[in-house]
């Protein structure tokens, strides 16, 4: 006799007590988050608040940071934890955004790639979002001054350090040059 | 006294031995690149007989595998080698000029993307591909069973396992199942 593995959900990973660690759920396996260096949770920072200032200027819904738990998916569950998300006023559910994890997939995501990640694990990781609903996923280079816009998957755009990034079509208007992102 | 480092020239860089090792020249100092697996040299034959099975029959291109190098940049120098390469009729380098590292970039460059490639490096290299004149640049992912297109850093473009691979604009008409490049 086998005994299935037990696979863990969603709720139960919010429930986990803080041991200090950072994880991800994937298809109900927890997987360990190392922390990232420290250019990253600068540039997560940057990419933030550029973005919260444009989306409180115009009131156009929230921004959160810090790995926040989306449910990607169910039964096995998936929850991910973007570095930076923004989801429009209108798909916010009635009572403000959750204190526990959201199974509502925000518009526009915004991952900052480390040094170490791989290009199959980022392109996977953006492939998956824009699967979950995603309208708009970043994938930010500091190293390279670059950020990678994926509309979709036939809708990619690189932006350079001479380049102005906009968030076409998830916030109309937003322009911000690539080079003060990683001033 | 401190001493400069010494930098490499392509030309010591090309006199190096022939020793099953694969390198590339990165600002004058050699990188040696991680051998390949299984799934690599796999797709990236199949890559190359697919398109040799476009241009050979019209002459219309030519195809080179071996990772070849080329130069990229100069001053100091980066030669690159990529898994597979294409030259369309009218650009093809002489017999002479294939004696050395070339100047002339191929139209189009395919690289195979290695597990443990990491996503900067990948588009790092992309974008210096494209500066240096590629005008198509396929990144084949054989473990997501996709091919990702650059026809400049803005035209940018992922074909899945149920697409059908162009080569536009380098080679009109051509068509290749994706399916049939991860068999």
């Amino acid at each position: 006799m086998t005994t299935a593995k037990k696979l863990m959900t969603a709720d139960e990973l919010f429930l986990m007590p803080d041991d200090g660690r950072r994880y991800e759920l994937v298809e109900g396996e927890l997987v360990e988050m190392t922390p990232p260096g420290n250019v990253h949770g600068k540039i997560t920072l940057l990419v933030g608040s550029v973005l919260l200032a444009f989306v409180r200027l115009h009131q156009l819904g929230e921004v959160a940071t810090g790995d926040p738990g989306i449910i990607i998916r169910r039964s096995p569950d998936v929850v991910r934890g973007p570095d930076v998300y923004f989801i429009r006023n209108e798909r916010i559910p009635a009572g403000g955004l959750p204190a526990a994890y959201m199974d509502i997939v925000p518009d526009l995501i915004v991952e900052v790639v480390s040094p170490g990640d791989t290009a199959t694990e980022v392109l996977k990781k953006v492939g998956e979002w824009l699967a979950a609903g995603a309208r708009l996923v970043w994938a930010v280079y500091p190293e390279l001054r670059t950020v990678v816009a994926y509309r979709s998957l036939h809708d990619i755009h690189a932006y350079g350090p001479d380049d102005t990034l906009d968030a076409e079509p998830v916030l109309p208007g937003f322009a911000c040059p690539v080079a003060k992102l990683f001033a | 006294m401190t001493t400069a480092k010494k930098l490499m020239t392509t030309e010591e860089f090309m006199a190096l031995p022939d020793d099953g090792r694969r390198r590339e020249l990165l600002d004058g100092e050699v990188v040696e690149l991680a051998p390949v697996n299984g799934d690599h040299a796999q797709v990236e034959a199949l890559v190359a007989h697919y398109l040799l099975l476009d241009v050979l029959p019209s002459a219309r291109g030519v195809v080179w595998t071996g990772d070849p190098a080329f130069i990229v940049r100069h001053n100091p120098d980066r030669t690159r080698c990529p898994d597979v390469c294409l030259f369309v009729a009218g650009r093809i380098p002489s017999r002479e000029e294939r004696q050395h590292a070339l100047r002339v970039i191929p139209d189009l460059i395919v690289e195979v993307i290695s597990p443990g490639d990491t996503a900067a490096e990948v588009q790092q290299k992309t974008g210096e591909w494209l500066a240096a004149g590629a005008r198509l640049v396929w990144n084949v992912y054989p473990m997501l069973q996709q091919v990702v297109a650059y026809r400049s850093l803005s035209d940018v473009r992922t074909y899945a396992a149920e697409d059908t691979l162009d080569a536009e604009p380098v080679l009109p008409g051509f068509a290749c199942p994706v399916a049939k490049l991860f068999a």
